[in-house]
C-alpha cells in the first residue's frame, strides 16, 4: 500500500517535471538538434583525414543498415554518429565532434538511441545491470571493424575460454569488439573461469555463446529480471518445461530459483552442472532422506526418481 | 482465430499509420559522396585442416560436449560481400565438413531498405560419459531470422527455429528424443517519445519417445513505454496458453508495470510490480496459482563511485490437489552494490544479496518440516587493475543457505585470481587460479555419513606463455591442472576427477598473407573412483588458411 502510494506520488510529481533546458542536454542531443543541413559535409570529407576508419566503416554491417531509403541526412554516414562535420575543424575554434571514447556513457547512449529507439529506450537500458553500472554501447560494440583490433591484441587474449580444437563454432555478432566469449570474460572473469571446470555449458566448444542465454538488450527475447529463470533454460531444454501433473516445486521456479536451485549454469566440478555431488543434491532439502533412505547412488541414476524435473504419472517422480 | 484477426488488424493499422508518417526531417537524402561508390574488396577465406585425437581410454568422456574434427576437413570456408552502394553486406561461413560436427551461418543485409536475413544450421554430436557402451547423442538446430524496417520507426522481425535432440543416457534412464519448433513474430515501434512492442511466439514440442505429451504453447505479449518528463513508465502484458495432448489446456497471464525516475543529476529510482496468474487444471500437487512481485531500486553516483540498493518482495499463493488454498510463502530480497576505484587506479566492486522467507510455507510431505531455505545470502568482492604491460584480477564469492527447521546450513566459496604480464616486447605470460569449496555441518541422526561428504572442493590452475617469435610467427602455450577433493562414499563416477592438459599452438603467416597452424595438445583425464572413465589423448591439428 505504502509503495503504491509512493509510486503514485512519483508519477504525479514527475508529470510536472519540466524537460531539461537545451543547455543541460547531452552533447549528442544538442549537436544534432541545432545542426542545419549545411553543417553536414558528407563522409568523403571525413575520409580525407580518417581514411582507414572510413574504409573499415563502409565494409561493416552498420554501414549497410545506414543506407535505408528515407533516412534523414543527419542519420547517414560518419556524421550520422559523430555529428556535423563543419563543426569539427581541429585547426579552428569550432572543434566539436562526438568522440565516443571521450564522452560519458550517458552521452554515448543518447547518440546511439537516436536511431536505435525501436531496439530499446534509455530507461529500459537503465534497468539492466550494464546500464545501471554505466556501461555504454561502445563498451561492447565496435562500429569500425578495425583490422588490427586493439581489444584482441594483448592482455585479453589469455582469458579466452574458447578451445581451439573445435571448428563448428557459433560466431559472434559482427558489431562486437571481439569474440563474444572473450569480450564478456574481460569483465566477468569469475564467471568465465567457471567454464574451465569439468562440467560446463558448451561455450568453450563453440556450441553456445554468452548471448545464447543472456540478453544484454532487455527488450530482445525479453525475460525481465522479475521473471523466473526457468523460462530461459527451457528454450533449449524444452523437455523440462511442462506444465506437469506433478510439479517439483523448486524446479517450477515460482517459489525457488528454478533450474539454478540445483544447477550452476556456467560450470561446476560436479557432473551435470550440479551444485553438490550425487545424492547430496537432493538431501540438502530432503534431509530426512540423506543417508538412511536407500543409501545407494544418485537418487535418479538408481532408476527411482528419474523424472525429478516433473512427472505426468507419478507424484514421487518414479516415471515420466 | 479471433486473436489472429485482432493481430492482423493491429498490424495493418500500425503499418498504415507509420507507413504514412514522414521521416523526422523532411530534407531529401543526400547523394552519397563519390568515394563511397568504390566497393571494398570481398573476402573469400578457405581453411583446410587435418586432425587426430590420439585417444586411449574412455571416448565418451573425451567427446562429452562436442566432437573434434578428425582426418582432413574444411575448418572454414567463408565469403564476404560488402557493396557500398546501394548498401549490401553479406557473409557466409561453413565450418567442419565432413566431420560429425559442422555448422553453416549466413547474414545478408540488403539495400536500399536494410532488410536483413540471418540463417544458421548447427549439428553437434556428443556423449553422456559412461563406462558402458553407449550410443552417441546429437543436437541439430536450424534457425532463420528476417528483420525488416517498415520505416525508420517501425521494425518487424520474424524468427523460425527447428531443433532436434537425441540424448542417449545410461540405463535405466530412458533416452530423450525430442523435436521443438518455434516461430516468433515481433513488431517494435517508436510512437512519439514512447516505444511499443508486440510479439507472438508459437512453440511445439514433440517427444519422439512418447513418454511426455506433445505440447503446443502460444505466447502473446505487448508492452508500451512512455517517458513523462523525468519519469519513464512501461506496462507489459503477456499470456501463454499450453495445449497438451490428452490433457486440459493450461494458461499463464502476466501483467507488469516498471518505472524509472531521475531524482537529480546522479540519483535515480527504479520500481515495478508484476502479477502472474497460473491456471493449471491438470497439476495435482502444490503449485503456484498466483505470484506477485514488487521491487524498488535506488542507484547513485558520487565522487567516482557508484552504489545501488534494492528491495524485492514476492508473494506466491500455492494450491493443492483439490485446488483449495493452502499457503502464501513470502520472500523479501535485499541487494546492495558499491563500486569504484582506489585513488583512480585499481577498480573494486562489492555486492551482497540476502533473501529471507517468512514462515508461511506449509508442507504436506511425510516429514512436515519446511523444505524451503529460510535464508539465502550471496556476497562478492572483485578487484581489477592493469597497466600498459600487465593486468591482474581477483574475485571472491561466498554463498550461504540455511533451513533452520531442518537444522542445516551450507556455505560455499569461490576464489579466482589471475593476471598477465608482458615481460618482454615479444613474450607475455599469464595465469589463473581458482578454488571452489563448500561445507555443511549437517548429519542425519543415525546416518552413516554426513552431508558434507557430498560437497567436494576443487582447485584449477592455468598458466601460459604467448611468444611472438617474429612478426609473422607466434607460439601460444598453456597448461591447465585441475583436481577435485571428494569423499564420494558411494563411489559414483565423475566425483574424484583430475585433469592435466598442455596446449601448444604455433601460427605462421606467409609473405603472401596465408596462414599455417600447428596445434599439439597432450592431456590426461583421470577418475580416481571409476578408472574406466579416464582417458589419455594427444590432439594434433594442422591448418592451412588461404585468403584471396
Amino acid at each position: 500500500m505504502l509503495l503504491t502510494f509512493g509510486i503514485a506520488s512519483i508519477v504525479v510529481g514527475s508529470a510536472f517535471i519540466q524537460q531539461k533546458p537545451d543547455d543541460q542536454r547531452s552533447l549528442p542531443l544538442r549537436l544534432f538538434q541545432n545542426a542545419k543541413e549545411d553543417d553536414f559535409t558528407g563522409s568523403s570529407a571525413c575520409a580525407e583525414c580518417h581514411a582507414t576508419k572510413y574504409e573499415n566503416f563502409i565494409s561493416s554491417a552498420h554501414y549497410a543498415y545506414m543506407q535505408v531509403e528515407g533516412l534523414p541526412f543527419n542519420k547517414k554516414g560518419c556524421e550520422g554518429c559523430h555529428g556535423p562535420g563543419k563543426m569539427h575543424d581541429p585547426e579552428k575554434d569550432t572543434d566539436v565532434v562526438i568522440a565516443f571514447k571521450k564522452i560519458s556513457a550517458k552521452e554515448v547512449s543518447d547518440a546511439c538511441l537516436r536511431c536505435h529507439g525501436t531496439t530499446l529506450k534509455m530507461s529500459q537500458w537503465h534497468q539492466t545491470e550494464h546500464g545501471s553500472g554505466k556501461v555504454s554501447c561502445v563498451g561492447c560494440h565496435q562500429i569500425h571493424p578495425d583490422t588490427e583490433n586493439e581489444f584482441n591484441a594483448k592482455a585479453m587474449q589469455p582469458l579466452s575460454i574458447r578451445n581451439d580444437r573445435f571448428s563448428a563454432i557459433k560466431a559472434s555478432s559482427k558489431l562486437l569488439k571481439a569474440d563474444e566469449a572473450l569480450l564478456c570474460a574481460s569483465c566477468h572473469r569469475a564467471e568465465a573461469a567457471q567454464f574451465r571446470q569439468t562440467s560446463h555449458h558448451p561455450v568453450p566448444e563453440g556450441r553456445q555463446i554468452c548471448s545464447s542465454c543472456h540478453d544484454p538488450h532487455p527488450t530482445k527475447r525479453a525475460i525481465s529480471r522479475k521473471e523466473t529463470l526457468k523460462q530461459k533454460c527451457v528454450t533449449c531444454h524444452t523437455e523440462f518445461e511442462g506444465p506437469f501433473v506433478f510439479e517439483h516445486d523448486p524446479v517450477a521456479g515460482n517459489t525457488g530459483d528454478g533450474c539454478v536451485e540445483c544447477h550452476k549454469p556456467h560450470g561446476s566440478h560436479n557432473p551435470s552442472l550440479l551444485k553438490s555431488f550425487s545424492r547430496g543434491l537432493c538431501a540438502q532439502c530432503h534431509t530426512d532422506k540423506a543417508t538412511l533412505h536407500f543409501p545407494g547412488r544418485t537418487c535418479w541414476q538408481t532408476g527411482c526418481h528419474v523424472s525429478h524435473h516433473g512427472s505426468n504419472t507419478d507424484p514421487r517422480f518414479f516415471t515420466p | 482465430m479471433r486473436r489472429l484477426g485482432i493481430l492482423s488488424l493491429w498490424f495493418l493499422s500500425f503499418s498504415s499509420v507509420f507507413a504514412q508518417e514522414p521521416p523526422p526531417q523532411q530534407t531529401p537524402p543526400q547523394q552519397p559522396p563519390a568515394e563511397e561508390e568504390k566497393p571494398p574488396p570481398n573476402l573469400p577465406k578457405f581453411v583446410l585442416g587435418w586432425g587426430s585425437w590420439g585417444v586411449t581410454g574412455n571416448r565418451t568422456t573425451f567427446n562429452r560436449y562436442a566432437s573434434m574434427n578428425r582426418g582432413f576437413f574444411i575448418k572454414e570456408l567463408s565469403y564476404g560481400i560488402h557493396e557500398a552502394s546501394p548498401g549490401l553486406f553479406g557473409e557466409f561461413a561453413f565450418r567442419g565438413w565432413p566431420s560429425e560436427d559442422n555448422n553453416v551461418e549466413t547474414q545478408v543485409i540488403f539495400g536500399p531498405n536494410a532488410t536483413s536475413l540471418e540463417g544458421s544450421f548447427q549439428r553437434h554430436q556428443f556423449y553422456r560419459p559412461s563406462i558402458f557402451l553407449i550410443d552417441r547423442s546429437a543436437r541439430r538446430t536450424a534457425e532463420a531470422i528476417v528483420r525488416h524496417p517498415i520505416n525508420p520507426r517501425l521494425n518487424v522481425e520474424l524468427e523460425v527455429e527447428d531443433s532436434q535432440l537425441d540424448k542417449i543416457r545410461e540405463a535405466p534412464l530412458n533416452p530423450i528424443r525430442l523435436r521443438t519448433d518455434r516461430f516468433t513474430g515481433r513488431l517494435a515501434s517508436e510512437i512519439g517519445s514512447g516505444r511499443a512492442e508486440f510479439s507472438f511466439t508459437n512453440r511445439q514440442f514433440f517427444d519422439r519417445m512418447n513418454l511426455q505429451p506433445d505440447t503446443h504453447a502460444q505466447t502473446w505479449s505487448g508492452s508500451y513505454l512512455q517517458p513523462i518528463g523525468a519519469l519513464s513508465l512501461e506496462g507489459r502484458y503477456a499470456e501463454t496458453r499450453f495445449e497438451q495432448s490428452g490433457l486440459n489446456s493450461s494458461r499463464l497471464q502476466s501483467l507488469a508495470l516498471d518505472g524509472d525516475v531521475s531524482l537529480g543529476q546522479d540519483v535515480s529510482l527504479q520500481f515495478g510490480m508484476q502479477s502472474s496468474k497460473y491456471r493449471l487444471p491438470e497439476t495435482l500437487n502444490a503449485y503456484v496459482r498466483e505470484r506477485a512481485t514488487t521491487w524498488a531500486r535506488v542507484i547513485g553516483f558520487w565522487s567516482g563511485m557508484s552504489g545501488q540498493l534494492s528491495w524485492k518482495h514476492t508473494e506466491t499463493e500455492r494450491v493443492r490437489a483439490d485446488h483449495t488454498f493452502v499457503d502464501v510463502p513470502k520472500f523479501n530480497t535485499f541487494e546492495g552494490k558499491v563500486s569504484g576505484r582506489f585513488g583512480g587506479g585499481p577498480r573494486w566492486a562489492l555486492k551482497g544479496k540476502w533473501q529471507n522467507l517468512d514462515d508461511d510455507a506449509v508442507m504436506l510431505t511425510d516429514d512436515p518440516r519446511r523444505l524451503y531455505w529460510d535464508d539465502k545470502a550471496d556476497f562478492q568482492l572483485k578487484l581489477d587493475h592493469g597497466g600498459e604491460l600487465w593486468s591482474a584480477y581477483a574475485a571472491f564469492s561466498h554463498r550461504f543457505f540455511q533451513n533452520e527447521l531442518r537444522d542445516i546450513d551450507i556455505r560455499s566459496n569461490n576464489f579466482v585470481a589471475g593476471g598477465s604480464w608482458q615481460i618482454k616486447p615479444q613474450v607475455e605470460i599469464f595465469g589463473e587460479l581458482m578454488f571452489d569449496n563448500a561445507d555443511t555441518q549437517f548429519t542425519e541422526p543415525g546416518g552413516l555419513v554426513g552431508l558434507d561428504s557430498f560437497f567436494p572442493s576443487s582447485r584449477l590452475a592455468t598458466i601460459g606463455v604467448n611468444w611472438v617469435i617474429d612478426p609473422d610467427t607466434t607460439l601460444s602455450t598453456s597448461y591447465s591442472d585441475m583436481v577435485t577433493d571428494n569423499d564420494n562414499p558411494n563411489f559414483d563416477p565423475e566425483g574424484n576427477v583430475s585433469f592435466r592438459f598442455l596446449s601448444a599452438n604455433l601460427q605462421h603467416r606467409t609473405k603472401s598473407g596465408n596462414r599455417l597452424g600447428l596445434l599439439i595438445a597432450p592431456g590426461k583425464y583421470s577418475d580416481r573412483a571409476i578408472r574406466q572413465m579416464g582417458y589419455n589423448s594427444t590432439v594434433v591439428l594442422v591448418t592451412a588458411e588461404w585468403r584471396y
